[in-house]
């Protein structure tokens, strides 16, 4: 940045000044209008909605400055400042509003003012204190946003601001179409979250658990279809551009999302047992508002700075005043449900409609409480390990962090039995089966699914992949059995195919009706497709290290890859190495990126993009780094000696002196003969005293590919020290084998389907269910009765 | 309270308080370079600056001196996928255990530039 020179400061211009005044104010706007809004619902006023509106409009009319504030440059203001820059295009100066902290609640705010906008006249009956909870809810993001203010300007000097010609910009590793289209899916989840958290405890409030869960349905099945599609971009987003060639790492932040997940999908489930079955009403007002509030603790856990360096994300320190009120709405929203539900307790009991009993063991009900109870175990075993650094620091320890293996050994616990649930549930009835009627109807779906880890087993053997495992690596349990590690990855992989075939099976076999039920059954097959590919494309990844270069073809897996050279400069953002895969007469040319960024102390560092190339339904994954000219590391040979490189074999015929030693212009030549295509040849790498101590290395040329340079000499024995360099550079590479991998994409898609197929089937059954109270279906005479499986996605 | 009830909570509060054992217990701590010098353990994490200068890195293995914040230093080098952008860190975290004079590290976290502080979702 320029230095302050009183003529580079400049009074804030007019525009600027009312700009920053028409976001705050929008943002004081909400504020009020929120704050009246839940009083007017309290009284029960008609004044209510109305102030909401004008509330939640004013998050709109601030996301609207601060976006014109980024399209027009105005680095005036600090936040732009930050996190945009002059080269960006248009859709990253959008992405860039929500890139920063104090964007990206202003993100949530936008989303969850959307919601509750949406959701606003659907209330009924609990309008007033979800209205009442909800405004207060936004007023307390827009008083947090009055703290964390996106609209300051940059620190000024006596009233006078130094305006920054241009923006430090997006980190290099956000510049690509995910920071624009996840971050408002994921936050659009989030702020649906917000609607069940409000009915569920205007629920407590009224004094009526019944009524709410039909209107709440629709929403919380579109909450886990968008935060769920959030998530799996978030690993996308990882997977294509990060270079370690995975999609998820138990990171804090993607844990944040990833529990109120869990908690949405028990919920959604937990729907379908209340009004089948006229239970679980007291853990369905529970499992509503949870999402909501894990979520609040996982905002509050990344942002707080009591991850500190446990997190690979670097977290920006929040202005305290508003860390302090979002420490005041967790504790609020949490405490203030806690008491109400304990207070409301005696009453909601006794309102209680009468269960239906139910028999045995083998039914559907017993499926769904076990699969709600695990699901719920794994947010919470999530919430818990992503504490770990917190609960370290509050008892003044110092801190220690859960590595993404332990998340794995004890998530394993819940996750077996919930996916074997995935595939029984839903083909049993809510009346009891024997054990002869249960096995009937998995035996099918099971021995699909056991043929189909066969093919697996036989294809990651024998296939194109016949690579793509590695036999000598163990699981461990408890630390002592271990097996290996192949078999391990096998079984999950069934247990997987197992609940994408019974689904089918249920699908096709004994179609639902309805669209709810179908689209529950549809994200379960893309769930298990999905945890499929990700469970065999990291458990039978294959990875190889290779120098990638034009001289000769470099042996990756079963292919030859060469280096054809970059696309562009190497400081261009769009460069790219292009290389050239032959694989069994086909070739394919296959371009990761590389390019260089100014580091600290002036050194390039490089960026590296990694190449994706699908192959049928694997992944080959190209990683490139820092190009280097070393074809070979020095090697020291005395006269006579032969050194071998890839099949040319060099000789050290002897030293040769020119001119007096040690004075200037003498030359030291090693003679090397080796085999060229054309015959015998000698060439003489030589080492030429320049003057005082210094001294310059002449090399030959060895092939059009190759050099050889006299890294140093040794008087007394004279031996000498050669090395064989690339004309061209050559790239060290990563190159992944990942089978399976697109099961992964197409499982998220059908999920995402499934998940919105449920959510708005429900939205047309629940306004059905307004105008005509919902009755009980008829007892079940078949099994395909007008099933209330509505089977959203589950883990 | 009913019995069912007292025995769903005797279930929750076992469950949760075993898995947050499991987690404490197996956790991996955090540490300065002097208690990770006076460590035998192998999943110690080391948060510190590289010093600048001393950053050496090649395919596949990179060594720097590394500067925690008491301002303590040790060797550290690391085997493994070569690390993005570790020219560019402020701030790394080295994760491994000491052999002999030099701290062997099998996972190098990054920190990069904090221009992308809190939105979600950026992995390592």
């Amino acid at each position: 940045m320029n230095p302050v020179h009183a003529e580079n400061l400049v009074a804030p211009p007019a525009w600027s000044a009312a700009a920053a005044l028409a976001g705050k104010g929008f943002i004081y706007l909400s504020l009020i209008a929120l704050l009246a809004s839940a009083f007017f619902a309290f009284r029960k006023s008609k004044w209510a909605n109305p102030a909401f509106v004008v509330g939640s409009l004013g998050f709109f009319g601030a996301f609207a400055v601060l976006a014109t504030l980024f399209i027009q440059h105005r680095f005036e203001f600090q936040y732009v400042w930050k996190h945009s820059a002059l080269d960006h295009e248009i859709q990253y100066l959008i992405a860039a509003v929500w890139s920063g902290q104090e964007g990206s609640f202003l993100l949530w705010a936008l989303c969850t003012s959307l919601f509750g906008l949406l959701a606003l006249r659907g209330y009924g009956a609990n309008h007033r204190w979800a209205v009442v909870v909800y405004s207060l809810f936004l007023a307390s993001l827009a008083a947090i946003l009055s703290y964390e203010s996106p609209f300051a300007f940059v620190t000024p000097h006596d009233g006078k601001l130094l305006v920054p010609p241009d923006g430090r910009g997006l980190t290099a590793s956000l510049l690509n179409y995910w920071v624009v289209i996840h971050p408002p899916t994921i936050f659009l989840g989030f702020g649906s979250l917000t609607i069940l958290y409000a009915w569920a405890f205007a629920a407590l409030l009224d004094g009526n658990l019944d009524d709410w869960i039909h209107g709440a349905r629709p929403w919380a099945l579109l909450s886990t279809a968008l935060l769920g599609l959030g998530l799996c971009m978030g690993g996308f987003w990882a997977y294509e551009t990060l270079g370690w060639g995975g999609f998820w790492m138990w990171d804090p932040v993607e844990n944040a999302s990833f529990v109120p997940w869990c908690g949405l999908i028990a919920f959604v489930h937990g729907v379908i047992v209340q009004i089948s079955r006229k239970k679980s009403h007291l853990a369905n007002v529970w499992l509503g508002a949870l999402p909501f509030l894990l979520f609040v603790y996982g905002t509050f856990l990344t942002r707080s700075g009591f991850l500190g360096d446990t997190s690979v994300h670097s977290f920006a320190e929040m202005n305290r005043s508003a860390l302090f009120i979002l420490v005041g709405v967790m504790f609020v929203a949490f405490g203030g449900f806690l008491v109400t539900y304990l207070v409301r307790l005696k009453a909601l009991k006794a309102s209680l409609p009468k269960p239906i009993p139910s028999q045995g063991l083998l039914n559907k009900e017993v499926g769904y409480n076990s699969g709600i109870w695990l699901t719920a175990s794994m947010g919470i075993f999530t919430a818990i390990g992503m504490s770990v650094p917190l609960i370290q620091s509050l008892a003044g320890k110092s801190p220690k962090v859960v590595e993404e293996r332990l998340y794995h050994q004890v998530l394993a616990w819940p996750f077996i039995p919930l996916i074997l649930l995935t595939a029984i549930t839903p083909l049993l009835s809510w009346k009891p089966s024997s054990l002869k009627d249960a096995w009937q109807k998995i035996a099918n779906p099971l021995a699909v699914a056991i043929g189909l880890t066969g093919v697996t087993i036989y294809w990651i053997k024998n296939g194109e992949s016949g690579i793509a495992y590695d036999p000598a690596k163990v699981v461990k349990f408890f630390g002592q059995t271990g097996v290996h590690a192949w078999w391990w990855v096998a079984l999950l992989c069934g247990l997987c195919y197992f609940s994408i075939v019974a689904n089918l099976w249920r699908l096709f076999k004994n179609p639902p009706r309805d669209w709810l039920t179908r689209g529950g059954l549809i994200s379960h097959v893309g769930l298990g497709m999905a945890l499929a590919g990700l469970i065999a494309s990291r458990g039978y990844e294959k990875k190889t290290e290779v120098l990638l270069n034009s001289a000769y073809a470099s042996d990756v897996f079963k292919m030859q890859v060469t280096s054809k050279g970059r696309t562009g400069s190497l400081i261009d953002r769009n460069n790219k190495i292009e290389l050239e895969v032959h694989n069994g007469g086909k070739h394919r040319s296959v371009k990761p990126g590389l390019y260089f960024m100014p580091g600290q102390d002036g050194q390039p560092a490089p960026m590296m993009w990694p190449a994706i190339e699908s192959v049928g339904i694997s992944d080959y994954y190209y990683v490139v780094h820092d190009l280097t000219f070393e074809a070979t590391e020095p090697m020291s040979l005395s006269a006579g000696q032969v050194g071998v490189f890839k099949g040319l074999g060099i000789k050290y015929e002897g030293l040769r002196t020119k001119g007096e030693p040690g004075t200037a212009g003498a030359e030291f030549l090693a003679d090397i003969s080796y085999m060229a295509p054309d015959g015998k040849k000698v060439v003489s790498p030589s080492i030429r005293i320049e003057g005082q101590g210094e001294f310059k290395r002449v090399d030959a040329e060895l092939t059009d590919q190759l050099k050889i340079r006299l890294v140093a000499i040794d008087a007394k024995d004279k031996s000498a020290t050669i090395q064989i360099l690339f004309t061209n550079p050559a790239y060290p590479a990563e190159v992944f084998y990942k089978p399976m991998t697109r099961f992964v994409w197409w499982g998220v898609g059908i999920m995402t389907l499934g998940g919105l197929l449920s959510a708005f089937a429900r939205r047309r059954i629940a306004k059905k269910a307004t105008s005509t109270p919902e009755e009980d279906p008829p007892a079940p005479t078949t099994e395909s009765k007008p099933d209330e499986a509505a089977q959203s996605p589950q883990i | 309270m009913d019995r069912k009830s007292i025995v769903t909570a005797l279930v929750i509060v076992t469950g949760l308080g075993l898995v947050s054992y499991a987690f404490l217990a197996n956790s991996s701590p955090y540490v300065d370079v002097q208690q990770a010098k006076q460590s035998k353990a192998d999943n110690l994490h080391v948060a510190g600056e590289i010093v600048p200068g001393t950053l050496a890195s090649g395919a596949g293995s990179a060594s720097f001196t590394l500067k925690d914040e008491k301002g303590q230093t040790m060797r550290v080098a690391y085997s493994g996928s070569p690390v993005a952008n570790l020219a560019t860190a402020t701030k790394v975290v080295a994760v491994g255990g000491m052999k002999g004079d030099s701290f062997q590290s099998h996972k190098l976290l990054v920190k990069c530039p904090s221009k992308y502080e809190s939105e979600p979702k950026v992995g390592a």
